[in-house]
Formats: structure tokens, sequence, C-alpha cells
């Protein structure tokens, strides 16, 4: 296969996030500082140590049909409002392609999470005659891939990457590879979750994962920052759309940015803890490079996972300086957006190609006092206003529990 | 927020009166059947009526006793069984696999209602 027809770019956009119901008004409310973190307010959280949340700007069930959103868990929801935000943008539907030649790759952290637990009272408060009919495909958790391949007509493959945080940057990767290996022209890939629930958040909290600052919420989520305790939990989802770069030209399409590269390796060292000086990680971003055909010197702008855990940021500071140097500039957007768990990788791509395309780089919010840690000390952290720069390449870079890491490497068209 | 699990009371049965129905210009009409806790077909086809357009978004004129669930009203399998269910909720009327099976059209669930109430 020649370059060209192997180069693979992004022709179309969704998103559906705490910042707002799509592409254009999260990204506003980024680039403004605003925050999408809430306390909860009901009773049941009384009890809980951390009670904040970033919840969704815009209600799926106000986005997609009743009839439609009552077979979908609100993971797939919002994964179709996403994907189909995406599909529309990118006039792909018009384009003519053979839907075998149409794919999708959609990921999810935990998958349907609310009808698993929802269900779960109607089996014990009313017993199993009562439980629904559509509870396994609503909470499987190729489900948001389905209902997606279902929306857009996909029956070119159909694939739900699982790899908790990092499943949607790895759909992203799923789809180019595809896309380099002719298995399909037009590949629909993103990430999508949506699981605040009691349960979830108990668990997360039993791991010490999650922000307490109960009071503060919208200061709550804080990366790279001394006093950063942990996440806060998101939801919502994002979507892009992926095609050769030949093709889609051929049909006229808008090309936001290319997908140049990607890299994806494994810790091997902790179920759940990172690897202290994010070795993994960095070697995710080098294989991203590599892959890329492009160096350290290239890449302009990261757009990190950055979750405000306490290790978890100074083990990824460690890996962009350690594979990328001094000179790029940083943002941890989950400072505003809380994180997505799986659909985290997903929505950080559109910020990176937004970036990218209006060559802007969002601050991090919340970043009053940076870790003392060396590598963090080391890095030009974009803060308090977002920074106009000349960017030619921007770094993508998730990882999940299970010590999975995904790095990708979008460049200007 | 979904509550933590709590003794949520269970979901009230269908309080729509059996005895008597609501004409088009909005006056009740007693019903003229003997046995006045039993529905009359009027009131099944319009309480089945209700659960079609709560379960598949079929609109109510639509739901006419010849129509057939699946091919002209496109209510898939799964939707059969919330449809079942419902039915029970709303008419004390359990289905059960082997007969639900057999029901094609709304006029046959109609029937089967309307005999084993």
């Amino acid at each position: 296969m020649s370059a060209s027809t192997s180069d693979v770019v992004v022709t179309g956009l969704g998103a559906t996030t705490p910042l707002g119901g799509d592409v254009s008004s999260t990204w506003e409310a980024l680039l403004a500082g605003r925050s999408g973190v809430s306390r909860i307010t009901d009773e049941w959280v009384k009890e809980f140590p951390a009670q904040l949340v970033a919840r969704l700007a815009a209600e799926p069930t106000e986005q997609i049909d009743r009839v439609r959103a009552r077979r979908l868990d609100r993971s797939q929801q919002v994964a179709v409002v996403a994907a189909e935000q995406a599909w529309a943008e990118s006039g792909a539907a018009d384009a003519g392609v053979d839907p075998e030649r149409i794919a999708v790759v959609f990921g999810t952290g935990i998958g349907g999470a609310l009808t698993l637990l929802g269900q779960d009272d109607v089996l014990e408060e009313k017993g199993p005659k009562r439980v629904s009919p559509f509870t396994i495909p609503m909470l499987m958790p190729n489900g948001p891939a389905a209902a997606v391949g279902l929306a857009i007509g996909a029956r070119g493959g159909v694939h739900a990457p699982v790899s908790a945080c990092a499943s949607g940057a790895e759909a992203i990767r799923w789809g180019l590879d595809l896309l380099r290996l002719d298995r399909a022209d037009i590949v629909l890939v993103g990430g999508a979750e949506a699981c605040v629930h009691p349960l979830p958040m108990a668990g997360f909290a039993a791991m010490r994962a999650m922000s307490t600052r109960n009071d503060e919420p919208e200061r709550a989520s804080r990366p790279f920052d001394k006093g950063r305790d942990g996440f806060v939990l998101g939801e919502g989802a994002a979507a892009l759309v992926l095609e050769r770069a030949d093709s889609a030209a051929a049909r006229g399409a808008r090309v936001h940015a290319r997908l140049a590269g990607a890299g994806a390796t494994a810790d091997g060292y902790d179920l759940v803890a990172p690897h202290p000086e994010g070795e993994g990680a960095g070697r995710a971003i080098r294989a991203a490079l590599r892959d890329a055909g492009l160096t350290a010197a290239d890449i302009g702008h990261v757009n990190a996972h950055a979750t405000s855990t306490p290790v978890g940021d100074t083990a990824e500071a460690s890996a962009i300086r350690n594979s990328l140097g001094e000179h790029v500039l940083v943002s941890a957007t989950k400072s505003q957006t809380g994180h997505l768990l799986g659909a985290a990788g997903a929505l950080e791509s559109v910020f990176a190609i937004l970036a990218l395309r209006e060559q802007i780089v969002p601050a991090t919010a919340n970043l009053d006092d940076p870790d003392d840690d060396a590598a963090v000390q080391s890095l030009d952290i974009v803060r308090d206003e977002p920074r106009k720069a000349d960017l030619r390449a921007a770094v993508n870079d998730s990882f999940g529990f299970g010590g999975h890491n995904i790095a990708l490497v979008f460049t200007t068209p | 927020m979904t509550p933590l699990r709590s003794a949520a009371p269970p979901r009230p049965r269908d309080t729509w009166s059996r005895t008597t129905t609501t004409s088009p210009s909005g006056a009740v009409v007693p019903s003229e059947r003997e046995d006045p806790t039993l529905a009359s077909t009027q009131e099944i086809q319009a309480g089945l009526g209700e659960i079609l357009e709560e379960v598949a978004g079929v609109t109510p004129a639509d739901a006419t006793p010849e129509k057939s669930f699946t091919d002209d009203l496109d209510v898939d399998s799964l939707s059969m069984v919330e449809i079942a269910t419902a039915v029970e909720d709303k008419f004390g009327v359990a289905i059960p696999d082997d007969q639900l099976a057999n029901i094609k059209t709304v006029g046959d669930a109609i029937s089967f209602i309307e005999s084993n109430q």
C-alpha cells in the first residue's frame, strides 16, 4: 500500500459532554474556562466521601426519540448522540459509501452500569419475570458500538475495545488500523460513558481515587496541582469520523486533521497503579511518534490524560518529559470536564484536533500551585488562559486501569 | 440520579376505570356490560393502544385489530415481551410464552385478553 492511501484523516467530530451538548458548545466552554463539575444533592450521597460529578450539559433523552431512547442504556444514548453529530458533519451519509465498507469502533470503560444496577433493583423488588427483555442489550459493553453501528448503517464490522479509561483512545487506534489494512473505507470511532450511580461512585471512592473536595466542586479536578486529591466522575461521549485521505479528498470532505500515528503498550506492572515513572506510557508515546514518522521536536501540544489523582499525574509528567521533552505545551482538560472514563480518550482527541485546527491550546484549570515533582515542574503546562501557538502536531495520551496505555498523534492536514 | 436500593413501593396498578368509558366529547358513559369488573373490547383496544404507544411508539390510531405487530407496527420480539408484561399490569391477564408466539395481530391480543380476564 502506498503512503498516500494509508494517510488517515478526521472528517467529522461529535460530542456530548458536561460542558456542552455538541462540539462547538463544549469547545467554547472549555476555552472560556467553565467547569462542568457540580455537587450531588440527592439524599443518598450524604454518606459518600466523594460527592462530586460532571453531569451532561444536555440530556440525551432530549436529543433522541423517546421510544428509541428507552431501549438504549444512557451510555448508548450518548454514544448515538455524539456519533450522529460526527456522521452528519462528515457528510459521509451522502457519499454513497457501500455500507459493507463502513465500520464502527466504539469503546466504553464500564458499559451499561445504570441498566445492570437498575434491573438488579427490579429483580430484587419485583422478581425475575419483571426484568426487562432489553436488559442484556442495554448492559453489554459492546452496546454503544452496536447502537452506533445501527444508527449509521455500518455493516463492515462493529467493534468495542474495552480498556477502562483508555477505551476511547483505543477505539481511535483500531479505526486507524482498519483503514490502513483496507478493511473499511470509513470508520466511525469514539467512546461513551454514563455510570453516575452510587455503586461505581462508591467503588472508585473505596479506591481513594475520587476527589473529596466537596465544598468546592469547580476547583476539585486539579491535575498537576499540589492540592489534587482524585478525579471527578464525568459522563458523556465523543466521536470521530476517520477515512483515508485520498477518498476524503475525492468526495470533497472537510478535513479537520490527520491521524498520523498511534501507539499502544501495557505497563505489565500493576493492575491499577501506574508505573511510577510512566514507563509504559512513555513507550506508547514513542511508539506513536515512530508510527507517525515524527520526532519529539515536531510535537507542539499534548492533551494529557491527567486525571487529578496524586500518583497518576506525576507518572504521566515523567512519561511526557521522557518521551517528548520539555518544549511541549500541556493541557489537562479534565480540570473542567471531569473524567469521562471510556469516553475520555475520544473527547480529548477532539480537543487535540481543535487545538491544531484553531491554533490555540486550552488552559488547565485549578493549577494554582504545580506539584513539586521534578517532571511536573519541568513541563510547560498551560494555565490561566488558553495560549495561541503555532502547532503542527499534537499528542493525546490515555491510560486505563489494567495498565493500558494509548498514545495518538494528530497533525494539521 | 438513581436512588440507592430502597424499598420502593410496587408500581401502582393502572387506575383507569373498567366500568366506564370516556366518549370523544369527554362525557363519561356507563358501561352496558353485565359484569362491571371486566373490560369491554373497546376498553381493551384503547388500553392496548396506550401500551403500544408507550413501549413501541405506535400511534394509537394505527393500533387497529387487523394490524400485525411485526409486519405493520414494527414491534420486535423483545418489545412483545414488554407488551405482555404491561398487559398483565393493566388487565391482570398473564400471557404465557407459548401463547405469546400465537398473538400476531392487535385483534389476537384483544381476543386473548377478553377471553382470559
